[in-house]
């Protein structure tokens, strides 16, 4: 064998002792072979490591995490929390009136406040509105931050991670969620459990098992129970509400105020590295328990890994997708690195000029850890590129993340050349998605040199800033169109003179006509406010086919693509 | 050394969390690079970059925030690598300690002045200009974890052809990483 099959099988991890011990001696005769056997060594080594990481960024997220946790963790320490193991002593809800005369009723025995009717848990707050259509526009309160093996309530429960909560009910079966209040508080739930959220800085947790952690600008976080209120002051801690039985509270770290539902009891702080079981009216000491409730760490990871499965069967399916016949453009945004500025078009029957050349926009996080997104931001942002001929049918695929949408029309798709079958394909200012076909090739920018539009609400305010499935298809043998969100038709029309599409020269995220073209002498006299139409936000794939997917193909696509 | 940064350092000194993450953001590419050359085993030296820098907070108060950080955190790293190798005395390749003890000499000398993380970014740029199939290939071997064999049977190629061509690339891209550090 030769010194460089020897190294290799050493890079390989495949070397046997025998093999060692003639690239030992090798390595010892010719230190060329030395720096070789080195050098390839390092060069493996650090391509693990790129491979494992490949945009640099592991967590610092993570190793915060982890110090956050060790921080909570230290407070419940069993030397801490003995102090408090399973004291017979109880504490009771005292009257506020009588709170002094309670206090020496209670060295003599409590069980007399026992015999006050212990107050009904009652909902202390109205019943919520319908709950869908309200959450689309009411202000939202707090961010779906995670979802890790969730089964919700029911299929209108089903929130997408990301999402902007506005007050209103979450309700799952199963699983773990991780909502983070604008007022800065985080909390953990972990099903089965139905949790109402009233402000940015307050919930109802009717049943279920819930972490709350709260830094110090978010101290007053409030969250209640159907027998008790928990007012935070600065810290973390954890609540169990199973079956609308007994509640438990557990402080790991700081202090909260406990305040009865019923109006007659005086609150009570409870420290870190206290817990208590409420029986009604009355409270009994109990050892905290820090690993019985969701934890932050535990979650990232999990999520984590849950990501990567995804992004396997994702990848699969791109695969897949990008070797059918009828795919024109398939750029998956995966792999490429920081200085890359031309995008490769993976679709087998790829044309050439259909390689994407970035003008402005830059690289960023996509869906999944490690994944790539482009980032449109600046009023010059676009990616170029080319598809030539024209179609009978065409289906537009994308996943976005809308941060904003400033303008009256915000471009994904448009052409940089029109002719009779150009398309464009946009995000109106209120959130519809839009697609328009012009069907002549005039100057003049009539309403009837254009099918359409047909649009359909497709992005809410409240989808700002998470990841969304926008698709469109259009088949010119019928005319149709359909818009597609997250999977789910969201809009139809037609268009009337069912001209094949055309695509040709492009940009996504822009609009810039050439000029020169003399199709699109009308682009200069547009409205200063129709002008300007640059995407905010980013794109993780993009993919066009030639023929009309079926919804069914774009829900399963929207299946094994959610983040 | 940028300026922020002793203002960081105290900070976190104070027990800012946020503070030590934005530290940890700005470093931990070095730690993890040089853990990660010396070590066989990608997610052990992962899980000792991380201790490195958890074990770094801890003894962030005993620091002089005006003195750079990275060349102590590389100290903190090698220190635990050492006393990782004594408590778990991983398995030498190909069995053999000589060629093992061979390998972390040469790589200590080759990387005394904390090179690492320059290495790692410009291989990241090198990857970049592979063409197609041999990006592809690397991605395959190193980003998804596939075997050798499961690639000879992908390429429909022989596994030492498979191992060869992996040497192949990666002595192109040793070539690569030391050009591009050459020039300024």
């Amino acid at each position: 064998m030769t010194p460089d099959e020897l190294i290799a099988r050493a890079a390989d991890g495949t070397l046997t002792p025998d093999e060692a011990a003639q690239l030992t001696a090798a390595c010892r005769a010719d230190a060329e072979v030395r720096r070789a056997f080195t050098r390839q060594m390092a060069t493996e080594r650090l391509l693990h490591a790129v491979g494992r990481d490949p945009l640099g960024h592991t967590a610092a997220q993570e190793i915060v995490l982890r110090l956050e946790q060790e921080r909570v963790a230290a407070v419940s320490a069993p030397g801490f929390a003995l102090r408090v193991v399973e004291s017979a002593r109880r504490r009771v809800w005292l009257p506020r009136f009588a709170a002094a005369a309670a206090i020496a009723l209670l060295a003599g025995g409590a069980v007399f406040f026992l015999k006050n009717t212990p107050p009904v848990p009652e909902v202390p707050f109205a019943a919520d509105g319908p709950p869908s259509q309200r959450a689309e526009s009411a202000a939202p309160v707090a961010v779906l931050k995670r979802v890790v093996g969730v089964e919700w309530a029911s299929p209108q429960d089903s929130r997408a991670v990301g999402t902007m909560l506005s007050a209103g009910w979450l309700r799952l079966r199963a699983g773990t969620v991780q909502v983070e209040f604008l007022g800065g508080a985080r909390l953990l739930v972990t099903g089965p459990a139905d949790l109402r959220l009233d402000a940015d800085d307050a919930a109802f947790l009717q049943s279920g098992k819930a972490s709350a952690f709260v830094p110090e600008p978010a101290r007053g976080f409030t969250l209640h129970t159907p027998s008790v209120a928990i007012v935070d002051l600065g810290t973390a801690f954890g609540v169990d509400v199973s079956d609308g039985r007994a509640a438990e509270v557990h402080v790991f770290h700081g202090a909260v105020t406990l305040a009865p539902t019923t109006s007659k009891n005086a609150p009570q702080k409870l420290e870190a590295g206290q817990a208590v079981r409420l029986d009604g009216v009355v409270m009994h000491d109990i050892p905290v328990r820090l690993a019985d409730f969701p934890n932050g760490k535990a979650l990232a990871l999990s999520a984590n890994a849950a990501g990567r499965a995804r992004a396997k069967a994702w990848k699969t399916a791109m695969t897949a997708l990008a070797a059918e016949p009828a795919t024109l453009l398939s750029y998956p945004l995966d792999g490429e690195v920081e200085s890359t500025r031309t995008v490769t078009n993976r679709a087998a029957q790829a044309a050439a000029e259909s390689k994407g050349a970035l003008v402005g926009a830059g690289w960023t996080g996509g869906r999944w850890p490690g994944k790539r997104a482009l980032e449109f931001r600046s009023l010059g942002d676009r990616l170029r590129f080319t598809v030539p001929g024209s179609h009978r049918a065409i289906t537009l695929l994308t996943w976005v993340r809308v941060d904003s949408l400033p303008n009256d029309y915000n471009a994904l798709l448009m052409p940089s050349h029109y002719q009779a079958g150009s398309l464009h394909w946009q995000i109106e200012r209120g959130g519809e998605l839009r697609l328009t076909l012009r069907n002549t090739g005039t100057q003049r920018n009539r309403n009837e040199d254009w099918d359409g539009p047909v649009s359909g609400p497709a992005v809410s305010n409240m989808d700002f800033g998470r990841w969304l499935f926008l698709a469109t298809t259009y088949d010119s043998a019928t005319g149709d169109v359909t818009h597609y969100r997250d999977g789910q038709p969201c809009g139809s029309g037609r268009f009337a003179h069912r001209l094949p599409a055309v695509l040709g020269p492009v940009e996504v995220g822009n609009w810039g006509a050439d000029p020169a073209n003399p199709g699109a002498a009308w682009t200069r006299a547009e409205l200063p406010n129709r002008r300007t139409r640059n995407f905010v936000g980013r794109m993780d794939e993009l993919t066009i086919l030639k023929r009309a997917m079926s919804a069914e193909e774009i829900a399963l696509l929207y299946q094994g693509g959610m983040p | 050394m940028p300026e922020d940064e002793t203002l960081l350092i105290r900070a976190a000194q104070n027990g800012d969390l946020a503070a030590f993450g934005a530290l940890v953001e700005r470093h931990q590419g070095s730690v993890r690079a040089c853990l990660a050359v010396r070590m066989n085993h990608a997610p052990d030296a992962e899980d000792l970059a991380q201790e490195a820098l958890l074990v770094a907070f801890r003894k962030l108060p005993q620091i002089d925030p005006t003195l750079p950080l990275g060349p102590w955190l590389r100290g903190i790293a090698l220190h635990l690598l050492a006393n990782h190798r004594r408590k778990f005395r991983a398995i030498p390749i190909g069995l053999n300690d000589e060629l093992q003890a061979l390998l972390d000499t040469q790589l200590d000398a080759d990387f005394h002045a904390g090179r690492e993380s320059e290495k790692m970014h410009a291989l990241r740029e090198c990857l970049e200009e592979l063409d197609g199939p041999a990006r592809e290939l690397i991605r395959e071997r190193y980003a998804d974890g596939a075997s050798l064999d499961e690639l000879a049977t992908r390429l429909g190629r022989k596994t030492s052809t498979v191992s060869m061509q992996l040497h192949r690339l990666r002595e192109l891209l040793a070539g690569c990483i030391g050009q591009r550090l050459a020039t300024p």
